[in-house]
């Protein structure tokens, strides 16, 4: 019996029941620690992490320079009483500044990616009451918390919770056609991803974004980008808005904000979105969010980034990493069908959500974590390998060559077995509770 | 937003005390924790430099046995426990767990003018509603009983109620904690109509005798949120509690990423809810909760007898006191206590001060007497109309 049978009960009992049964079907481990591209497990068991929380560790874990900033800000003042300032706010304006596009001028904080959605809707709506229309794409994401699910972009999802006070429309993500279309009524707001992230990586077609903008422009629309998993380097530019040159009203930033450090999300406004922002009956971010420790995890994170050249590498290793995952998986077209992305925002896409799984598993057996899509819905889920920007050759070779084991693993069982996984997965939390603890 | 501070730039700060290097304030403008406690800064550095937030592939042990640990604190029940970001987002887990229990009925019945935080359905519930009607609103229809009026309960809620929301501290237009009496009725107009019963004690945690007021009250409720104070006044925190059969009806069975955010939960913040948590055992003591209640209401009788005539009227919370003014604003009073070393919470005609968790009983004294000597100067002087 596993020595972990007490956490198990406890995550049951406590916690989540579907993630107990995950856990101890899969006779997961406890975090003990972890530095760099290594999580160590509480046997001293070392995994290479190719899947970074879904990129919240661009900077791997426990970056010193960045733990050294938080530790002295905690050691300091860690947090400010609601509604008053703290210098480092301004600190991590002036270090994000230069990275935006030019006339971003505000910038307001959140706890999560969730309550920027959560904001921005509020604003979008008090802007334009009479407008109901939010356009995103399909298979976009923008949080979970219940006005974010609104603009989920898989309607499965948010049916559960009820409906939405927005006209929500749907369009396949990079179709110029279809976003056509959904303008021919008046639109309140756009909500895009700059690469679409999630199970689906897709890069868009070029001049994506810039017509998105003009479509915008033309009915004085809200254009949001939702650089939450694009920024910071995942896909291979700080900002994939600055590089294409396309300023949005609503910038979202997270994740490798903080380089790993913190809990902090932001949205940025264009600077002709103050008056609006400052005629909102209540401020526009939350006054308990942005605390110090934050902010300085966000200031030495950017530094880091800038200091260690990041971006450039991010994007000499995206194109090694992609490089060897095609070759390794080319082999292989009724199980892999494709390599999308961008920089470091990679993955394989799998034929079915049984093969992400069988491939998951393999590659965990050989001490490596991926990006799971936990999405058994999605018909071709794409599983990321997304390390931190500072990954080396030798870890991508590795962790490729792992890949090219389990494949020929997995691309020997007989095909039942295969399609059993796949119906394993669509069914796994339903289980009865007896089977999960024989298992 | 809370205007009288947002020009304050702070720079250090410990227990009570908040500084902008060159002044210094007792923080009386939230139900917080306090700043810079030792046993919790220290522990949450040591799990900093562990890693601060999770991998998510492994389990988190500090994650689990928090939420072990707040199930035994939690009225009994209430076992499973979802941590977020900030108290805001455990209050809109709630409604969301709320709505995906009744996802037919299309109505929450609010009782209690209350701050419940900032997320859309939270600034739409909070204040009796006063926002709800800004932009496209929210997507259910909401309802507001002031504790005035919660014998008529039985009139609003209805069918279609999805959930009664309460927070046992009222806040405006003076503050009152809702009673054994007013409670038992509300669990059980709840209770006749099959909507779920949701405590929002974001302000009253840790303030009351074992932690929280539905402990006292008896309020009995299916869902409990709770935190502000949670954090130790180190990093954001919030929760929700809830009966298991409720949580399992909307999240049993079904995909663990139905519900959650990316760092919700993260050893770091659940290393100083710990060790927050163990600093609060002490502070809601009989005794301790006792002496804290004597204190704000011998102040709040001094200040009574002071103010007598003048229109102004006194209430009081747990470590809580509270002006309401017959004016329009409370804003120039609050600037004026600003001047006097206190920064205090205001909306409107209304002005509160309330000790962190940190602050001993002579603080707390300490600062309500500053308040009582400077309303005493000007009932006496030419200050009256600063009221
Ligand atoms: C693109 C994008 N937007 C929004 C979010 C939501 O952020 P959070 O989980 O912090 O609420 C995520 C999180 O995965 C994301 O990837």
């Amino acid at each position: 019996m596993s020595g972990y049978t007490g956490l198990y009960d406890q995550c049951d009992q406590y916690w989540n029941t579907s993630a107990a049964k995950i856990y101890r079907i899969s006779h997961k481990t406890a975090e003990a620690e972890a530095h760099g591209a290594e999580v160590v497990d509480e046997n001293g068991r070392r995994f290479l992490d190719f899947a970074c929380s879904y990129g919240v560790f661009l900077l791997g874990h426990t970056h010193k320079q960045i733990v050294a900033a938080v530790t002295e800000q905690t050691l300091t003042l860690a947090m400010r009483p609601a509604g008053t300032r703290h210098p480092s706010a301004i600190a991590l304006w002036n270090a994000l500044q230069p990275w935006l596009p030019p006339s971003m001028s505000g910038l307001h904080f959140a706890h999560t990616g969730s309550e920027c959605s959560e904001m921005t809707l509020r604003l979008i709506s008090h802007r334009s009451p009479d407008r109901r229309r939010i356009v995103v794409a399909e298979n976009g994401y923008h949080g979970k918390t219940l006005a974010a699910l609104d603009i989920m972009g898989q309607s499965g999802h948010s049916a559960l919770f009820g409906a939405s006070p927005a006209e929500v429309v749907r369009v396949p993500y990079g179709d110029a056609e279809s976003l056509n279309y959904a303008f021919q009524e008046p639109v309140a707001a756009l909500f895009l991803e700059p690469v679409l992230g999630g199970p689906f990586i897709t890069v868009p077609p070029a001049g994506y974004l810039q017509m998105a903008r003009d479509l915008c422009d033309t009915q004085d629309s809200l254009l949001v980008f939702d650089e939450i998993q694009t920024a910071f380097g995942r896909a291979g530019e700080m900002m994939e808005c600055t590089t294409q040159g396309v300023s949005p009203d609503l910038l979202f930033l997270s994740k490798g904000l903080t380089g790993g450090c913190a809990a902090m999300a932001c949205v940025v406004s264009h600077e002709r979105l103050s008056e609006t922002i400052a005629s909102l009956p209540e401020e526009f971010g939350n006054p308990r969010a942005g605390q110090p420790v934050a902010c300085e995890a966000g200031v030495a994170a950017i530094r880091v980034i800038e200091e260690e050249n990041l971006i450039q590498r991010a994007r000499e290793s995206g194109a090694y990493l992609r490089e060897r995952l095609l070759a390794v998986t080319a082999p292989y077209p009724e199980i892999i069908l494709d390599v999308p992305g961008k920089g470091l925002m990679t993955g394989v896409k799998c034929a079915h959500p049984g093969i992400e799984l069988m491939l998951l598993m393999g590659m965990d057996k050989q001490n490596i974590h991926l990006g799971y899509s936990l999405n058994e819905a999605a018909a071709h889920p794409v599983l990321r390998f997304y390390p931190p920007l500072s990954v080396t050759r030798e870890q991508i070779d590795r962790v490729a060559d792992a890949l090219a084991s389990v494949l020929a693993e997995v691309a020997a069982r007989p095909a039942f077995m295969r399609r059993f996984m796949n119906w394993f997965t669509k069914h796994k939390y339903g289980f009865p509770d007896w089977l999960y603890k024989l298992a | 937003m809370n205007t009288l501070i947002q020009d304050i730039s702070i720079t250090s700060a410990a227990g009570a005390v908040v500084s902008d290097g060159e002044h210094s304030w007792q923080d009386l403008s939230a139900f917080g924790f306090g700043y810079q406690c030792p046993d919790v800064v220290n522990d949450v550095v040591a799990q900093m430099q562990r890693g601060g937030l999770s991998s998510r592939v492994l389990m988190s042990r500090p994650m689990l046995q928090l939420v072990e640990q707040l199930a035994q604190l939690t009225p009994e029940d209430l076992t499973m426990t979802y941590l977020c970001n900030s108290p805001d987002e455990a209050f809109e887990g709630a409604i969301k767990l709320a709505r995906g229990h009744n996802p037919q009925r299309r109505e929450i019945v609010v009782v209690g003018q209350a701050d419940f935080g900032c997320m859309t359905y939270s600034r739409a519930m909070s204040w009796g509603g006063c926002n709800a009607a800004d932009g496209w609103g929210v997507a259910v229809d909401l309802a507001f009983v002031p504790f005035a009026e919660i014998a008529a309960l039985e009139q609003t809620v209805t069918a279609r109620t999805l959930a009664v929301v309460v927070n046992p501290l009222e806040q405006l237009p003076e503050l009152l904690l809702l009673g054994r009496e007013q409670a038992q009725q509300i669990r059980q107009v709840a209770d006749r109509h099959g909507a779920l019963l949701i405590a929002c004690e974001l302000q009253t945690f840790g303030r009351c005798e074992g932690l929280f007021h539905s402990l006292v009250s008896g309020l009995s409720p299916d869902i409990l949120v709770y935190g502000e104070a949670l954090g130790g006044g180190v990093l954001p925190i919030g929760a929700y509690t809830a009966r298991r059969c409720v949580n399992e009806s909307v999240y049993g069975g079904r995909n663990l990423a139905l519900h959650g955010s990316t760092t919700a939960g993260n050893p770091a913040s659940c290393a100083a809810a710990s060790a927050a948590l163990k600093q609060m055992a002490a502070r809601t003591e009989h005794e301790v909760i006792r002496r804290f209640a004597e204190v704000t209401s011998i102040a709040a009788e001094r200040l009574r007898r002071v103010l007598a005539g003048s229109g102004i009227r006194v209430s009081t919370g747990p470590a809580a006191l509270q002006l309401t003014l017959p004016g329009p604003s409370a804003a120039a009073l609050a600037e004026r206590l600003r001047q006097h070393g206190l920064l205090v919470w205001q909306r409107g005609n209304a002005l509160r001060l309330s000790a962190p968790l940190l602050m001993t009983v002579s603080q707390w004294s300490d600062s309500l007497t500053v308040v009582v000597d400077f309303m005493k100067h000007t009932q006496a002087n030419t200050d009256k109309e600063l009221v």
